[in-house]
């Protein structure tokens, strides 16, 4: 590994965050928010003094020649520095009293969680509730695809390089491409990203939301993260229309954007026929339709439109690991909230703005179950484990098989952990998973209604690993932690 | 310019390489899916698993808008099938192919009219023609020629007694009395272009381009000697050795010993060639060095399919008195570098020789040489300036190439070689021979305007297309 190449391009992330840092600080001056614009200018001022130095000391190290562990090494802590820097401004305006929760908080916007340590949302000062959101927005597609795709340093003269800083963030058993060119690809990505988030801030704009609500709402929405501006989530603003947009630009941003690419390209046909994609729609229609069914035979709802629509926009908000509530599901009867919590354990697309598990592991794992079956039955039969049209390879049927048992073990341990806070076991499972899962809403205290101010400071720090670990699928970062990453 | 290229082996990949440095999309076809992640992993380019000769995977690899399709699996039918569907079926401006069983092509090669096929490239040929110059210049350690001038590109180590060393660039030209150019120089792994103010220091590595006959002089004030080899021994009765005999002048075949382990082989080669003393014999012999008295000989030339063995009879051949030698490398091109610590004057790869001739290829029909040295960090290229050239008229000072390239000769109408100054102004019809550091070539081709050959085809088919429909109006005007 080059730690040089690595510092050097880490600066470079920096000044790049430290100049997205700009659009807050101007929200902030917009809303006339002193303390928060001198929070943002302090933080930027920090940034670029301590980047433009290490950029000084290093201006003759060269960035091509990463390989994948410079990959995995540059990735994870693209992120750490993004969400210590981050965190930044939230203590200097005042808003939080330790880094702590700050670092818990804006760690959970990166990768997209939602999770909150605030128990009053309207309370803090909007710059602040923007950068919030706008850090899920940023964390949905990836910090390094856009860098990746912005920056005109990042290109030809790295020559594959930048394939391995991509596929250490993108999120899938397998890593792919649209376009030959890496950078392109993540041209494609951010475009088919920023496309989308237009389109539903002037949905939401129709539907009556202010311009900050309305930008916020995306912010959140496409990024599959879930931060709102208001205390009762997507539920204050009390509206179908809203109700439905929401629903349909989260089950968008759960689905792989690569399809996207294929239809925009021309080829409508092979995107639809994708597998996982049917296997992401089977889940959440069935889980939609047995919620409304019971929600309105025992009476939760007066009518089945009703009890479609919070169904509908719970199981999206879950399988896409969004995390945005119009209601509180936890009163509703213990089959409906079953199936939320079993779409807590599924997750988006490979190749989506979502977290979890992913459809297309799932989806694989049960056909490894009826494949083993079928051994049992034919001991001599030679079967190929398939998606649709394609042959899944051994070698990603068995790190599919790793990841969800690393995957279940993590969740556990987190919940152990968590433990010694002596919350509630239901609690600290929920935490652990909403945490890893990068949901945002779980069960027990820590339900649509919750948030996590009941936990101790040092238990925001086993959080917020546990987001990181789920947003880069847990192998990029644990890597780092082995010993034979540091070997040669 | 989006390049398609069949088959992610080590070819394959080079010339990926060389293309993605040049800022050109490319994509990958194979029908290993290790290979092809493998590619991904190495290049910036998109690898898809597929079969070249299947019209939906060709499709889904993008043919129809593709510029070039470049055929290298190993197997000729797969090349020739694949190339003639990408021409007829996709309609690909460029097709190549690589092919090296002679019955299809003949000694002399096929013309374009195969399949529509636009190019076939025959990596033994190819390999056969740059032994053929080395030996034919009499130096053999890196000597580049170029087809339309005398000029000759090769290279010099500075050791601490050389007298290039701890001197600038432009004071070196001084001392040493006789006209050439030092074009790049390669330290610690970079290579770059120099400046007159570059300081030459012990340790760096010089490429020069001078005239044929001044670089006698030049090699002898390092300390090295040049010289046409009179006795020649080829290890290796294959196909490369029947192309380079073929290519030797007939007077020279009486000197010229020929060694192989396969009777019938043997038997074939004394047929055709029947002034060459043919041996069959074992090279790794040790009986053989000295009953044939191998140490009088001046060259070696190890011409087996075998990479292992080129390279140890090569140096070992060396020790024992031959003054210089040669080895070829078939399968591996990472031998080159790994090689280059032992006693071998100079080791070539079939395939860096096959990447560069399909580079110039590619690079255009007003290109006449391109070659790559240390690495592929720096590019020779010769071409030639054609009507409407922007730099015509142009000095040579006002051309601004940023200390990225370095003009380094021009071969006037008239055939005569120079290596020019500041002052000399570039005319319609010179042929110039520039070197550039790879990762400005894109700047510099722009500059100079050094087109490529999918372009110039594109707009003769255009032409083409233009002069039918103008016909057609003609005939339409008749009626």
């Amino acid at each position: 590994m080059n730690l040089k190449k690595n510092i050097k391009l880490l600066a470079i992330v920096q000044i790049f965050l430290a100049i997205l840092m700009i659009v807050p600080l101007a929200v902030s001056l917009h809303y006339h928010e002193m303390h928060a614009a001198h929070a943002f200018l302090i933080t930027i001022g920090v940034m670029v003094v301590i980047s433009g130095g290490a950029l000084i000391v290093l201006r003759k190290t060269d960035l091509s020649g990463l390989n994948q562990r410079d990959g995995f090494f540059f990735v994870t802590f693209t992120w750490i520095i993004a969400a210590a820097f981050g965190a930044m401004p939230l203590v200097l305006s005042g808003d939080f009293k330790t880094f702590s929760s700050a670092f818990f908080e804006i760690m959970s916007g990166f990768t997209t969680t939602g999770a909150t340590f605030l128990t009053d949302i309207e309370a803090c000062s909007k710059g602040i509730l923007f950068w919030r959101s706008m850090s899920n927005w940023l964390g949905g597609m990836g910090i390094v695809v856009l860098f990746v795709a912005v920056l005109p340093a990042i290109g030809a003269n790295m020559g594959a390089s930048t394939f391995h800083l991509v596929g250490a963030e993108s999120v899938g058993p397998v890593k792919g491409k649209l376009t030959p060119k890496t950078k392109t690809t993540a041209i494609a990505l951010w475009g088919i990203y920023v496309g989308f988030s237009l389109l539903e801030t002037v949905f939401l704009l129709f539907g009556g939301l202010s311009g900050y609500e309305s930008v916020t709402v995306t912010f959140s929405t496409m990024a599959a993260a879930g931060f709102c501006v208001k205390g009762s989530s997507i539920g204050s603003f009390n509206s179908a229309y809203v109700d439905v947009v929401v629903t349909v630009f989260m089950l968008i941003a759960g689905a792989n954007f690569a399809l996207y690419y294929k239809a925009f390209t021309g080829k409508v046909k092979s995107a639809f026929k994708d597998a996982e994609l049917h296997w992401y729609f089977a889940i959440w229609g069935a889980c939609t339709l047995l919620a409304a069914i019971q929600l309105q035979a025992t009476g939760t709802y007066p009518s089945f439109a009703q009890a479609l629509r919070y169904s509908a926009f719970h199981m999206a908000s879950v399988i896409t690991t969004t995390g945005f509530a119009t209601a509180n599901y936890l009163n509703w009867p213990a089959f409906s909230i079953m199936l939320v919590v079993l779409l807590m354990f599924v997750g988006g697309c490979a190749g989506s703005a979502g977290g979890g598990m992913k459809v297309t592991r799932i989806a694989t794992l049960c056909k490894l179950g009826g494949n083993t079956i079928r051994k049992r039955i034919h001991p001599t039969s030679v079967s190929k484990i398939r998606l649709g049209d394609d042959i899944i390879h051994e070698d990603v049927v068995l790190s599919i098989g790793a990841f969800c048992a690393i995957y279940m073990m993590i969740w556990l341990l987190g919940t152990v952990i968590l433990t010694l806070t002596g919350i509630d076991i239901e609690t600290c499972m929920a935490a652990s998973i909403l945490s890893l899962g990068n949901i945002g809403i779980g069960f027990g205290k820590v339900g649509p209604a919750g948030n996590f101010s009941i936990f101790p400071q040092w238990s925001l720090w086993v959080c917020s690993f546990e987001m990181l670990l789920g947003r880069l699928e847990i192998f990029t970062v644990l890597t780092i932690f082995s010993r034979s990453f540091w070997k040669r | 310019m989006k390049v398609v290229i069949l088959g992610a082996g080590r070819r394959g990949i080079r010339l990926a390489r060389h293309l993605v440095e040049e800022n050109k999309d490319v994509i990958i076809i194979d029908e290993d899916a290790d290979d092809v992640s493998t590619a991904m992993a190495k290049v910036d380019c998109l690898a898809i698993k597929g079969s070249g000769t299947s019209l939906e995977d060709l499709s889904d690899a993008g043919l129809e808008d593709a510029d070039a399709f470049v055929a290298l699996t190993g197997s000729d039918e797969t090349n020739l099938v694949s190339s003639g569907i990408a021409a007829s079926e996709f309609q690909v401006p460029l097709t190549i192919a690589s092919i090296r069983n002679l019955s299809y092509t003949g000694y002399s090669g096929i013309g374009n009219s195969l399949m529509g096929i636009t190019h076939i490239v025959n990596p033994t040929q190819e390999v056969a023609q740059y032994i053929y110059h080395d030996v034919e210049r009499g130096i053999y350690s890196d000597v580049i020629s170029f087809e339309n001038s005398s000029l000759l590109l090769y290279n010099v180590y500075v050791d601490k007694d050389s007298p290039f060393a701890n001197k600038l660039v432009k004071a070196v030209r001084k001392d040493i009395n006789a006209n050439f150019i030092i074009v790049a120089l390669k330290r610690d792994g970079e290579a770059l272009v120099p400046s007159g103010d570059t300081i030459v220091r012990t340790g760096d590595t010089l490429s020069l381009v001078a005239h044929e006959d001044s670089v006698g002089k030049i090699l002898t004030s390092v300390g090295r000697k040049t010289m046409k080899p009179q006795k020649i021994v080829i290890v290796g009765a294959t196909q490369v050795a029947d192309f380079l005999l073929r290519a030797l002048p007939k007077y020279q075949h009486k000197d010229i010993t020929l060694i192989d382990m396969d009777k019938e082989v043997c038997e074939k080669m004394a047929t055709m060639y029947p002034d060459v003393l043919v041996l069959n014999a074992d090279i790794t012999n040790e009986a053989v060095f000295e009953e044939e008295n191998l140490g009088t000989y001046d060259l070696i030339l190890c011409l087996t399919f075998n990479d292992e063995l080129n390279i140890i009879t090569a140096s070992y051949a060396k020790h024992f008195g031959i003054k210089n030698s040669m080895a070829l490398v078939n399968q591996n091109p990472n031998y080159v570098r790994m090689a280059s610590h032992l006693n071998i004057d100079s080791i070539i790869s079939t395939q860096d020789v096959t990447v560069d001739s399909l580079m110039r290829y590619m690079h255009g029909q007003n290109v006449s040489s391109m070659h790559s040295l240390f690495d592929g960090q720096i590019e020779a290229f010769e071409f030639a300036i054609t009507e409407g050239n922007p730099t015509v008229g142009k000095a040579l000072k006002d051309i601004d190439m940023k200390g990225k390239g370095i003009i380094a000769g021009v071969t006037k109408k008239d055939g005569s070689t120079t290596i020019p100054g500041g002052l000399y102004v570039i005319e319609e019809g010179d042929v110039i021979i520039t070197i550039i550091e790879r990762k400005s070539t894109e700047f510099i081709q722009r500059l100079l305007h050094v087109g490529s050959a999918a372009s110039q085809i594109k707009a003769a088919k255009a032409e083409e297309a233009e002069a039918e429909t103008a016909s057609q109006a003609d005939e339409q005007k008749k009626d």
